[in-house]
């Protein structure tokens, strides 16, 4: 082996140590780009998220809806579940609820699930500046929630309706932040529940425009 | 030393054999021979089908011996006492009397015993079979006394003792004698005689060879043990259900002995046991599956009436308040639609029948329902009968719940012509036809009952209990348009239990050893806890509202409850939503040192939401020793801006409510009552001497809402009831504790009726300190209870117990106060994880479900949140409400009363 040779190997080497780092950057930035977002599979932990919509204009004073989405859910059935979600009720007026895409069992329909009615005081949620949301299945697991009903392409459990207020003004940002969260099971170990850490809660945020 | 070897070898020897005899041998003897001597005496009649003439009874030696002396017998020993001598105490105690041959003490036969027969027979087949007289060519009974050649030239009295059929006269039979004689049942001291009458066979039919001529008809079984364990029971529920075995002639000695176990066992008979449960679990499923009933039949008035009389809900429940608030509102359409003064529909007279009976269940007004008379068509007998006989029948029923008066006081007495005119040829009642229908004859039974007293009627009604006899089937079932049915089975139920018969019991109603009752419990679905309409269908709500009040009516007859329709028991009547009252609560007692703080809280028992107020305004008087701290409105009350100033001249604090910007209605949220509404914060402005002050009032003076300015027009103020709005605190030096109870279980749904939970307000104290109580008997660390404290202002605890004396939890001996922080509970949060929320609310349906284990007190302290006797689901809807509404918990609201009982 020549000193030429010698020069030769010691470019390959070279080479094959930046291709190597260029892949695994290259794999390390896939990875962050494609799983961003995916609570369940970072974190295995199931996740609500009030959706942060684009910016509003501090004028507008047309009703808009955010999604109260959900990632996923455990393998228990959970006939119960609720949600405390604080907001300046002084900048934002509660219009109410809409339904959502997330179902619940229902054995006696054709369909095998139907929509749950949840539980929820307009008139005290403004009053007090927290939406008070739950559902409750009385006969303690035939309408309940699985993961068997939850969808591929999205899970939103319903849609908040607000309208901003007179006293809403540009640059003020308004945040939708989780009390508490909890989808019940008659086990409670097996509970999804914020206090816990076995629910992750993602808070929105409402941007105020011109 | 080898002696004392051989003496301790023996004695060791001993011990070993005496500790392999059987423990039991010794705890028997124990227990023969701790009993007192007693006698246990019938008389029966069941080859007649006349059942128990006088039911077994235990008399002690002392007893008999003070009965006899009332004749100038005795006193006997136990070894002198004979059969005769019991029996002549047995009769004397039941005022019975009798005719004999010879005399009590050496030679008494008894040849009849006068005033107990009962008029009727149902001879036992097994008689018949033998060659024994029926029901329709026996010899009858010419007179009122019950002996010899009655019914059949072989009838007679015998008697056994200990199930021995004594083979001389009862004079000379000493009951200690025969000890060891061949079939002479030892039962150590007792002794059980029994007087049987025997139709045919000089005993045969009893199941006894006397040796004249005739051997038994069957093998008999020894009741003797199942008459002494009734004799000393005091289940009323079960003994009903013991009755109906020893009833039966030819019982199998299963049949008994399984019945004894269950009579000593403590509990109610397997049916009387199963009939509570399913009765218990039915309404319960009733009251889930149908949370808001509304005018109809079914999910409707059976509903409510199931529910009211089966005394699942209190009759001033929200329940029955919204049910109400539902049905005024539809009556109000109905009768404005058929236009007929308060009918509710134009033909059908039983719309307002049904209605009626379950308005007067809940104590509500059927006479003024929003206005409308729901009694006042009946003045028209031809709008009842329109819908042929059902009318006449359903309008007695109704009418007769709480003697509603008709402008036309014929009505009932044509109604009642009416039903009799209509008696088919075989003692029966039908829609139409000839042929009995169960249903329809049994209603009619119902609504006949009331009007016993009328000669036709008992002579009608007679026909028609036998014409539903008659139409039992051997399973103790009935049939109706083809099918057997749990709904006509109901309707016999509770015709029996009308007219005071044990459908259970009654032989009339018992086919083959299965009674109505047996019958239709056999339709119970347990996974339902529903009753289905035939054996091989699903459970239904038509079915299940009938068997619901069936059960409730024979449960109330076990229970000497006025009968099903008998509604005068129901006296309450709800407030209506008009009538608004303040009510002021201060704590019992406060310390007497400057500083001291408490609350007076105002609550309001009702609200008009419709009504649009826009002010509220009160004044209170407040006594010069204390200070306002602040005034707060209630959890629930929105639209305004409290203002308050105390003016110290005068001792007046004026209060207003309003939104002075927008002028917003002024609104209490949720639909429970009474609600908090106002809430006074005070301070002791210096040291009390108690010697001189020893309590303070406070009194709301004046309160009024307001819609509008217009102060000339009334209907622009509303004044609120304030005669209820004062209260006195108590002023004491130091430590006190006052003690109120907050609930006892009632066994129905996880509380136990031995368990009371109690709230104790405690001064001079450090605001959560650690404190135990200890009467001796029981030692319990009392839990803290922040938002009762909150409420009153002053330091309160909460704790379960056995006892549900308040005395004990009043002495200040009782407890220690210590410097530590005392375990806290707040109500709802079952978990106590801080936070009420959905996992809560499922924790309270998962118990009332039985998916959980029995609650422990604390689980019940901070999940019974509506403060009844029970945890089941309206604990939790309270805790959804609380949750969502931000309604207060009952049993906070609750505290706001407390007081000591015992001052």
């Amino acid at each position: 082996m020549n000193k030429n040779n010698r020069k030769t190997l010691s470019k390959k080497k070279k080479i094959v140590i930046i291709s190597s780092i260029v892949m695994l950057a290259a794999i390390a930035v896939f990875l962050i780009f494609f799983l961003r977002g995916r609570d369940s599979l970072l974190t295995a932990v199931p996740a609500v998220t009030i959706e942060t919509p684009d910016r509003k204009s501090a004028s507008d004073r047309e009703p808009f809806s955010l999604e109260l989405q959900l990632s996923a859910l455990g393998d228990e059935v959970y006939p119960a579940a609720s949600f405390s979600i604080s907001f300046d009720s002084s900048k934002l007026e509660f219009l109410g609820i809409e339904e959502g895409n997330v179902m619940i069992t229902d054995a006696q329909s054709a369909f095998g699930y139907q929509l749950p009615e949840w539980s929820v005081n307009i008139e005290r949620s403004n009053e007090v500046g927290q939406i008070n949301l739950m559902y409750l299945d009385m006969t303690g697991g035939k309408y309940a929630f699985t993961k068997d009903a939850l969808e591929e392409n999205g899970n939103i459990l319903l849609h908040l309706m607000f309208r901003l207020r007179g006293s809403a003004k540009s640059g003020d940002i308004y945040e939708l932040s989780f009390d508490d969260a909890v989808f019940a099971a008659s086990d409670e170990e097996s509970s999804l529940a914020s206090a816990k850490d076995a629910l992750k809660t993602n808070n929105g945020r409402i941007v105020i425009g011109g | 030393m080898r002696k004392t070897n051989r003496l301790i070898a023996g004695l060791l020897s001993i011990i070993m054999v005496l500790s392999m005899l059987p423990f039991g041998a010794f705890t028997t003897f124990a227990a023969d021979k701790s009993n007192e001597f007693n006698v246990v005496i019938s008389i029966e009649g069941l080859t007649l089908g006349q059942g128990m003439y006088v039911e077994p009874k235990s008399y002690t030696l002392d007893e008999i011996n003070a009965l006899l002396a009332k004749e100038g017998y005795g006193p006997y020993s136990e070894s002198d006492l004979t059969a005769g001598m019991a029996t002549l105490a047995m009769l004397i105690d039941n005022n019975l009397a009798y005719f004999i041959t010879g005399d009590w003490e050496t030679s008494a036969y008894i040849s009849s015993i006068t005033g107990i027969d009962k008029g009727y027979t149902k001879i036992p087949a097994i008689i018949t079979e033998n060659g024994g007289p029926g029901d329709d060519d026996h010899d009858g009974n010419n007179d009122d006394a019950l002996g010899e050649f009655d019914y059949s030239f072989m009838a007679g009295w015998m008697i056994t003792v200990n199930d021995l059929m004594i083979p001389v006269g009862c004079s000379q039979f000493g009951l200690e004698d025969y000890i060891g004689t061949e079939n002479y049942q030892d039962y150590g001291n007792t002794y059980v005689i029994r007087w049987q009458f025997t139709l045919w066979g000089y005993g045969a039919d009893l199941g006894f060879d006397s040796g004249w001529g005739m051997p038994a008809f069957y093998t008999h079984a020894n009741k003797d043990k199942l008459y002494t364990a009734y004799a000393n029971s005091n289940n009323t529920a079960a003994k009903a259900a013991a009755l109906k075995v020893m009833e039966n002639l030819t019982a199998t000695q299963a049949e008994v002995d399984a019945m004894e176990a269950s009579l000593n066992g403590g509990s109610a008979g397997e049916t009387a046991r199963d009939v509570k449960e399913i009765l218990n679990a039915t309404l319960a499923q009733l009251a889930v599956s149908i949370p808001e009933p509304v005018f109809g039949t079914t999910a409707g008035e059976w509903t409510v009436l199931s529910l009211a009389r089966g005394g699942y809900y209190e009759i001033d429940s929200p329940y029955f308040a919204e049910y109400y608030d539902r049905i005024v509102e539809t009556v109000q359409t109905k009768a404005a639609s058929v236009n007929m003064d308060g009918a509710l529909h134009k033909v059908k007279s039983t719309e307002n029948s049904r209605l009626i009976l379950a308005l007067a269940s809940i104590g509500k007004d059927p006479a003024n329902v929003g206005g409308v008379n729901l009694i006042t068509p009946f003045d028209d007998f031809s709008w009842i009968t329109k819908q042929g006989i059902n009318g006449p029948i359903f309008a007695l029923i109704a009418l007769d719940t709480q003697n509603y008066q008709t402008t036309d006081t014929t009505i009932r007495q044509q109604c009642v012509d009416y039903i009799l005119s209509k008696q088919l040829a075989d003692g029966g009642w039908a829609l139409s036809g000839t042929a009995a229908d169960p249903d329809i004859t049994a209603m009619t039974l119902q609504a006949l009952y009331n009007y016993r007293g009328q000669a036709a009627v008992s002579e009608a009604a007679e026909k028609g209990f036998e014409c539903l006899s008659a139409m039992q089937k051997d399973n103790g079932g009935y049939s109706s348009w083809g099918s057997i049915n749990s709904e006509s089975i109901a309707q016999v139920i509770v015709a029996c239990t009308a007219w005071g018969v044990n459908p259970d019991t009654d032989f009339r109603f018992v086919k083959n050893g299965h009674s109505a009752v047996d019958a239709i419990l056999e339709f119970y679905c347990e996974k339902d806890a529903a009753f289905r309409h035939t054996m091989d269908g699903e459970s239904n709500a038509m079915a299940t509202d009938q068997a619901a009040y069936a059960l409730a009516a024979y449960d109330r007859f076990l229970n000497n409850k006025n009968v099903l329709y008998d509604m005068t028991d129901v006296t309450a009547q709800l407030p209506t939503s008009e009538d608004i009252t303040a009510t002021l609560s201060l704590p019992e007692k406060i310390e007497n040192t400057a500083g001291t703080s408490f609350n007076a809280v105002i609550d309001l028992t009702a609200w008009d939401a419709e009504a649009g107020y826009k002010l509220m305004d009160c004044i209170v008087s407040v006594p010069s020793e204390l200070s306002v701290t602040g005034v707060t409105a209630g959890g629930r009350v929105s639209g305004g801006q409290l203002s308050y100033n105390l003016e110290e001249s005068t001792g007046k604090l004026r209060i207003v409510y309003f939104d002075p910007k927008n002028g917003n209605d002024i609104a209490i949220s949720g639909s429970s009552y009474p609600a908090e509404f106002l809430v006074i914060g005070f301070e002791l402005r210096s040291d009390i001497n108690t010697a001189v002050t020893d309590s303070l009032s406070v009194g709301v003076t004046g309160m009024s809402l307001k819609k509008n300015s217009q102060s000339d027009n009334a209907e622009s103020m509303t004044i609120v009831d304030i005669t209820k709005a004062s209260d006195t605190v108590k002023i004491v030096k130091g430590i006190s504790y006052t003690a109120m109870v907050l609930y006892t279980g009632d066994d129905v749904d996880l509380i136990s009726s031995s368990r009371t939970a109690i709230a104790i307000a405690v001064t001079g104290v450090n605001d959560g300190a650690k404190i135990m109580f200890n009467d001796g008997t029981s030692s319990i660390s009392l839990r803290y209870s922040a938002s009762l404290s909150a409420k009153t202002g002053v330091s309160t605890y909460v704790c379960m117990s056995d006892s549900s004396d308040l005395s004990v939890f009043t002495k200040p001996g009782n407890y220690t106060v210590s410097d530590n922080t005392a375990d806290s509970i707040t109500f709802g949060d079952s978990n106590g994880d801080g936070i009420v929320n959905a996992q809560d609310a499922l924790a309270a349906v998962d118990l009332w479900l039985r998916k959980a284990d029995t609650p422990s007190d604390n689980e019940i302290l901070s999940m019974n949140v509506n403060a009844d006797s029970r945890l089941n689901t309206f604990d939790a809807l309270g805790i959804v409400e609380h949750f969502v509404n931000g309604d207060e918990f009952a049993v906070v609201n609750k505290a706001a009363t407390l007081k000591n009982v015992i001052d």
